[in-house]
């Protein structure tokens, strides 16, 4: 008889040094930027599209979400990298099995940050494009009265690429993709998660200053 | 605003602030078990046959109890049967499903079983709670069965059992004596104790997913139940029941406060009435009454204080922590 049974009762696999490793990395990022020589500001705000995809041990769940990001660099090579998105899975897959996430679950949000340093690279008529790596964090809470809430609280390394066309002198066009890989999640230690694959992209209005 | 004033507010910022770490540090420490299914109900109890269910009991010799609830219905149709393993740490089993009865065959088709396991040995923080797990074929288990006064004998695969008709144990009980209404709160304590088998995360980290959301559970019988937490960093979850029945001709109605730190360290407080009425035709057992609890918490679990009974008829009594919760009826129905 095939049956099928989730033992949640594994004990916990822990892994500090990951953890610890992550932690350190975004601090020497953080200090890479402070040595820039000039500092350029560059911050821009986008309607976004996210996919999660998180691997567990028994399952693969998909969330596809519309949000809207806010993306800072700070430096002038050497950029210090940020990305806060908020976001709204609309869409959820388990197994292929798709789920209209308003059906079931209320409230459905989802959040990310990113924090990391970066190369700018600056390109002819004063269009730029900027490449980062950094902590990754990601948060989301599907929640509901009569379902079981589904949420999740992990961490990886993410990438963040970027692109600038200037409309004047201050402000920009440009559109981004950010993609990020997780191995831990603080919330779901027993029966864990394998892995987390994160992309967002969108098109991205952006205020430069500092220039 | 005044000097003092101001500084009352920095007072509660900072305070506020700490919530704020303490309730981040409990996320990164806490562990809920693995990600639900999509779509996955919190109570998937879908019971038939509610009105005329009988229950049958027994007893084994390490103290655990066994109790089977099976929904009425004509013989060859199927309907609802719920089976309770009940250990004397209030922890246990609960086997849910339907059951047809041919002839002298039962046949027992469970779906989906919750499960509270002791991990005491654990922090709060990072024990998984109650679980369940549904079957993707149901469990099917298969028993000649025969009832005589009272007493159902099942032969299975694995040996024989006799279980006795719930309501002839709990009518041998004395009301009127300290003895007896011990007894009746363990009885009582068998409907709240198979909720909580039956609360996802309960007892442990996953009561994070009722902060702010409650969550409602069907009485196996009739009525229902919520539950809420509305702080993470100093829990406090709140239970109430509304016409909550799990047992024929047992229902509660009124709450449960728990309010501890971090560590499990708190109280158990709140109001219950219960009533005890003994369906069968002719029974005439019936008591009723206000249920209070006054219960210090260590580690998650009762370590002082007790109950406060006061029946319908005025009388009031004390009842420790440690009888009522010992879930142990072999003095009541020995084990054969």
């Amino acid at each position: 008889m095939s049956v099928r049974r989730r033992d949640l009762r594994r004990d916990a696999v822990r892994r500090p040094p990951a953890r610890i490793g992550i932690t350190l990395g975004s601090l020497c990022c953080l200090l890479l930027t402070l040595r820039a020589e000039a500092v350029e500001i560059d911050q821009g705000l986008s309607p976004v599209l996210h996919s999660s995809t998180l691997v567990s041990v028994e399952s693969t769940y998909e969330f596809i979400a519309p949000g809207v990001s806010w993306g800072l660099s700070a430096g002038h090579r050497i950029n210090f990298v940020s990305r806060l998105t908020a976001f709204f899975p609309a869409a959820l897959f388990q197994d292929g099995h798709y789920f209209h996430a308003r059906d079931y679950y209320d409230p459905i949000v989802g959040g990310e940050a990113l924090l990391g340093a970066g190369v700018a690279l600056a390109l002819p008529d004063d269009q730029r494009a900027a490449l980062g790596l950094g902590a990754h964090l990601n948060g989301q809470k599907l929640g509901s009265a009569r379902y079981e809430t589904f949420y999740s609280l992990t961490l990886g390394v993410g990438i963040d690429a970027r692109y600038r066309y200037p409309l004047s002198r201050s402000l920009a066009m440009g559109a981004f993709i950010a993609s990020a890989v997780h191995f831990m999640d603080f919330i779901h230690d027993a029966d864990g998660l394998r892995y987390g694959v994160f992309i967002c992209g969108g098109i991205t209005l952006a205020l430069r200053t500092g220039r | 605003m005044s000097r003092w004033t101001e500084r009352l507010g920095f007072f509660e910022s900072i305070r506020r602030f700490r919530c704020a770490a303490l309730a981040a540090l409990v996320l990164l420490g806490c562990n809920v078990g693995g990600y639900p299914d999509l779509g996955s109900e919190l109570d998937n109890l879908a019971f038939t046959g509610s009105k005329n269910a009988t229950a049958w009991m027994r007893t084994l010799a390490d103290g655990s109890s066994e109790l089977l609830v099976l929904g009425a219905a004509p013989e060859g149709r199927t309907a609802g049967f719920v089976l309770v393993t009940m250990r004397t740490d209030s922890t246990g089993t609960i086997l849910a499903g339907e059951y047809t009865h041919r002839a002298a065959t039962l046949v027992l088709s469970a779906t989906s079983e919750y499960t509270k396991t002791a991990e005491f040995d654990r922090p709060p923080s990072g024990r998984t709670g109650s679980t369940r797990t549904d079957f993707e074929t149901p469990e099917e288990m298969r028993f000649t069965l025969e009832e005589t006064d009272g007493r159902l004998r099942l032969d299975g695969d694995d040996g024989t059992a006799v279980m006795i008709d719930l309501w002839e144990v709990v009518s041998a009980i004395d009301p009127s004596t300290q003895a007896g209404m011990e007894m009746i709160a363990r009885v009582y304590n068998l409907s709240t104790v198979s909720l909580q088998m039956r609360i996802p995360g309960f007892g442990g980290a996953g009561l994070l997913q009722y902060l702010n959301e409650p969550g409602e559970f069907v009485g196996v019988l009739g009525g229902r139940a919520t539950i809420e937490m509305s702080s993470p960093t100093e829990p406090r979850a709140e239970i109430l029941f509304f016409d909550y029945k799990d047992f024929p001709g047992m229902v509660l109605d009124g709450d449960q406060i728990s309010k501890t730190d971090m560590s499990g360290e708190g109280t158990l407080t709140g109001t219950v009435r219960f009533s005890m009425n003994d369906p069968r035709e002719g029974g005439t057992f019936h008591v009723a009454g206000d249920l209070t609890y006054r219960l210090g918490l260590t580690n998650g679990r009762s370590s002082s204080g007790g109950y406060t009974v006061i029946m319908d008829d005025g009388a009031d009594w004390e009842i420790a922590y440690d009888t009522a919760e010992t879930l142990d009826f072999r003095s009541l129905l020995p084990p054969e």
